[in-house]
């Protein structure tokens, strides 16, 4: 099973298109049963567990947050937000059997009603090599400054 | 005056044992030269490796009859040695050493006047000399000899031989020892007085000499056994007055590199004379001032210098080094109540806000000018954030001396250190001088000091002042008299609650223990929750910027009618799909178990009930909360009953208080340890600050599941947070609907239902009403403190 650099940087491009086009079903399947989606609280934080993070979300969580966004009664989303990646070239770190580690440089723009925010940061990425593509294992959004008072971050970098 | 460097090579041609650790030293010209000339009480410098060099007093070489192609030194073995006594000692017979010609710094005068000569201990080695000198001339002299006992003084013998009677030995455990006053009480006046020994010795005899009415010049004095002129510096002692240590300062280090060495931990920053940061009070002594930071007065004055540069320019400096802390001006647990009975508005300073028409009775109805206001924004930064009694931080985020944190009190920023003293001072984060932010970091430790980052301006981490450079140009200009001068200004009233610490700007308004009465039982159950009563704040708090009041956050944190409906999205959400897998997953997630009861009922939330206390604190969860039903955790239970009893450990875990308002801007959780602080910035901006803290003693799971609901409930990422922002600031904008300007807080209303402590239906919004019955006395109190 040859993995070819190419499919990996098109898978996540891929997956950042699938969040601004709004398509949450679809990014949603692109994870593992047994994901994990991690935004630190603090720069360099390496504590998982037993520190507070922005994100910690399993399958679960992440499913609760499509459904949520998809909700009638998600007046948080009333009007929706919108979001947009502008994603640098992933760098493939290494490749280890099926298991694949990216980092990509990210300027993510969300938006809703009159407001506008810009983050900034890089993601890295741990994927698996399936019969058919990729699945993402796991997802770390390290923000240049997650300490900041931010306003809601309804969307996902 | 250029330092002469060693270059004269001579031989080690003699080495005697003179007494116990005192070697005598015979050094020949290595080539046969003749040695440079010298006169009584002159000395060498001896390099002793690297660009290390001591100085050697020569003495009599008795045989030789004043042909000086030989020198004779006495070296005692010093146990505090710093290489020069050691080297000596450690010298073989025809070693080569490098001297420098002999250099005379303690001549005798050669006047026809007797002479009193006084040696102490090794210091004889100069005195020897004079002693066979004025033997020679026939002057009238006599020698006093001190030792700590027979058999540890050199030479003597040969000094019996030599001099005779004019020999006086004193021993000081023997009935003959040294007794300067009368020695010196019968001298005639004119004698002239020359002394070597320790420090000691030479401010007794300088101070019999005086007080017998010998003139100044009359006194003679040269140190033993340390350093003489090198760079221009001479040795000297430093005494520390509170611990009455004394140390020698040698020619070639300063007070402050001998301190650090002696591990008393002196403050300093510059080293060079130019912060004013290691200013020291001297209590006696003769400064040597070579700073540029004290102004002229201050040198002339004589009892404060600078220890990074500034020497002695002889004897003994007595410095203040650990000066007792100053007595805490003010202590607010005992300050009486101001009168707080004017229920009027016409009292100076309300600013032009009229609290009747922003507060209906009993609060049941609330004016939107109380929200979108800035004007009376600015009124309750200075009425409310003043008088009450405002959360500053935790002590475990300052646990070592000089760790800071900076916070806001209102819109004042602060910082909390732990001073040197050990207790946490809360300090204005502004430098006296123009305003500058002393520090800006969230947190830190600065040591023993701050230092201005503008002008070196530095304090002490209890705000008193340190250090101004080049502060001469504050000569007679005023400054003595202005706010500057006293350093950064202090808030008085600081109370260190069992770690949560509190403070409040103004001696008006209640004590700490009348303000929260009997609100702090939520404080106490959160702590009492570890097994060993110890709480720690666990990383940096999530801050959360929300477009809307700050008190719109603490009125909704007892709101019991909004969670069904505004967390619809996210709590129903989960309920939703944990229902469409149960029987799938025997094990309920910690996530599920911390979210689903925000879906409980109305009645539910009606049953838990709402407690309230003056001042405007309260809890929603009574009898019940949605905290109430979390997973036991093996092993904490048994722990807990060991450290308080098992009647003790069930009243505590049995108390799941849901959320406690404290008045005015923090929330507190008992049962999931955690903390929100709505910080106000504007009329319509708040950022709020969740913290969270482990239970010390306590298994992780716990900490495990505060941060996990940390980040659920309170992250700018959390879906319960952005239902809950979405309400705040649809709020804020409809309030600017003049057509109604009211906020109905009906629900439950009836009169006189606050006062003590009271319980409430859950679903009331009487804490609401408490809150801003709170809110309104505080306003009517004015800003004229």
């Amino acid at each position: 099973m040859s993995i070819k650099r190419q499919d990996i940087i098109g898978f996540i491009y891929a997956e950042a298109r699938m969040i601004d086009e709004q398509k949450f079903d679809d990014w949603l399947a692109l994870y593992s049963e047994d994901c994990i989606y991690w935004m630190p609280l603090e720069y360099g934080q390496t504590e998982e567990h037993l520190a507070t993070s922005l994100m910690y979300e399993d399958k679960l969580l992440l499913t609760v947050r499509v459904e949520r966004l998809n909700g009638e009664r998600t007046f948080s989303q009333r009007p929706k937000s919108r979001c947009h990646h502008l994603l640098q070239s992933p760098q493939i770190l290494n490749i280890t059997g099926d298991i694949i580690k990216t980092k990509t440089s990210f300027h993510y723009s969300e938006s809703r009603l009159d407001e506008q925010f810009f983050l900034v940061g890089w993601i890295e990425h741990t994927l698996q090599k399936t019969n058919d593509g990729f699945q993402i294992v796991r997802k770390q959004v390290n923000l240049i400054n997650p300490e900041s008072a931010h306003r809601n971050i309804q969307l996902f970098v | 005056m250029p330092d002469t460097k060693p270059s004269i090579s001579v031989v080690v041609s003699a080495i005697n044992n003179a007494a116990p650790n005192i070697k005598v030293f015979t050094l020949s010209s290595e080539n046969g030269s003749v040695l440079p000339a010298y006169a009584a009480g002159a000395h060498i410098k001896v390099s002793i490796g690297g660009n290390d060099t001591r100085c050697y007093s020569l003495t009599t070489i008795l045989e030789d009859d004043g042909l000086a192609d030989k020198y004779r030194l006495g070296v005692l073995l010093d146990d505090n040695s710093t290489g020069g006594s050691r080297f000596m000692h450690g010298l073989e017979l025809g070693d080569t050493l490098i001297i420098t010609p002999p250099k005379n710094d303690f001549s005798l005068l050669g006047t026809p006047e007797p002479s009193l000569l006084f040696a102490g201990g090794i210091g004889i080695t100069p005195i020897y000399a004079m002693a066979e000198k004025l033997m020679g001339e026939d002057v009238d002299f006599t020698l006093h000899y001190a030792g700590r006992a027979e058999g540890k003084l050199a030479f003597v013998n040969e000094l019996t031989d030599l001099i005779g009677e004019r020999l006086h030995i004193h021993y000081d455990d023997q009935d003959n020892a040294l007794e300067l006053s009368s020695v010196l009480n019968k001298a005639p006046k004119d004698t002239n007085i020359y002394v070597c020994g320790p420090k000691g010795m030479i401010e007794a005899v300088k101070k019999f000499a005086a007080q017998a009415s010998f003139p100044k010049e009359q006194i003679h004095f040269e140190l033993f056994n340390t350093p003489l002129p090198l760079d221009g510096n001479k040795a000297f002692e430093i005494e520390i007055a509170s611990s009455g240590k004394i140390y020698t300062i040698p020619a070639d280090k300063s007070i402050i590199e001998v301190l650090k060495a002696e591990g008393e931990e002196p403050l300093y920053d510059c080293a060079h004379g130019n912060c004013g940061i290691c200013r020291t009070q001297v209590i006696s002594g003769d400064i040597d001032h070579r700073d540029v930071v004290l102004s002229d007065s201050e040198k002339a004055g004589g009892n404060v210098m600078q220890i990074c540069v500034s020497r002695a320019k002889s004897g003994r400096l007595v410095l203040d080094l650990h000066p007792k802390k100053s007595p805490k001006t003010k202590n607010k647990l005992g300050k009486t109540v101001p009168p707080m009975t004017n229920e009027t508005n016409d009292r100076k300073g309300t600013n032009g806000v009229n609290l009747d028409a922003l507060v209906r009775p009993g609060a049941s109805e609330i004016h939107r000018d109380v929200f979108t206001s800035q004007t009376v924004f600015e009124q309750e930064m200075k009425t409310v954030f003043r008088r009450t009694w405002v959360y500053v931080g935790h002590d475990s985020q300052v646990q070592n001396k000089g760790d800071f944190t900076t916070t806001t009190i209102g819109n004042q920023p602060v910082i909390m250190v732990r001073h040197t003293d050990g207790d946490i001072q809360v300090l204005y984060n502004r430098c006296p001088h123009k305003g500058t932010q002393i520090v800006n970091e969230p947190s830190g430790n600065t040591g023993k000091f701050f230092r201005c980052p503008y002008h070196a301006w530095s304090f002490k981490t209890d705000g008193s002042p340190l250090g101004i450079p080049f502060k001469q140009g504050y000569e007679n200009t005023g400054f003595d008299k202005s706010c500057a001068k006293k350093g950064m200004c202090v808030v008085s009233y600081v109370k260190n609650y069992r770690g949560f610490v509190f403070a409040c700007l103004s001696y008006e308004g209640e004590s700490f223990e009348e303000f929260f009465g009997g609100s702090l039982s939520s404080i106490d159950n959160m702590i009492d929750r570890s097994p060993e009563g110890r709480l720690e704040v666990v990383g940096a708090p999530l801050r959360y910027l929300h477009h809307c009041n700050w008190k719109m956050l603490v009125d909704n944190q007892t709101d019991a009618c909004h969670p069904m409906i505004a967390h619809e999205s996210s709590a129903g959400t989960v309920k939703q799909l944990w229902e469409a897998t149960a029987g799938k997953n025997t094990e309920k997630p910690m996530v599920v178990e911390l979210v689903l009861p925000f879906m409980s009922s109305y009645e539910t939330f009606e049953n838990m009930g709402i407690r309230t206390w003056d001042h405007g604190h309260g809890h929603t969860g009574v009898s019940w909360s949605i905290h109430s039903d979390y997973s036991d955790v093996e092993g904490y239970l048994g722990s807990m009953i060991k450290s308080y009893g098992e009647k003790r450990a069930q009243e505590i875990l049995a108390e799941t208080r849901h959320n406690t308002c404290y008045f005015p801007n923090i929330m507190v959780k008992g049962a999931i340890q955690t903390l929100r602080l709505f910080k106000p910035i504007a009329a319509d901006k708040t950022i709020v600050e969740s913290w969270i803290f482990k239970l010390v003693g306590a298994p992780d799971t716990f900490l495990k599941r505060t941060a996990m609901y940390n980040r659920i409930i309170n992250a700018p990422t959390s879906v319960v947070g952005h239902d809950d922002l979405e309400m705040y600031e649809r709020a804020q904008e409809g309030l600017k609907v003049d057509a109604n300007p009211w906020m109905n807080l009906q629900r439950h209303y009836q009169e006189d239902e606050l006062g003590g402590e009271q319980v409430h239906p859950g679903t009331s919004e009487v804490q609401m009403r408490n809150t801003y019955t709170a809110w309104a006395k505080y306003m009517r109190m004015g800003d004229n403190s």
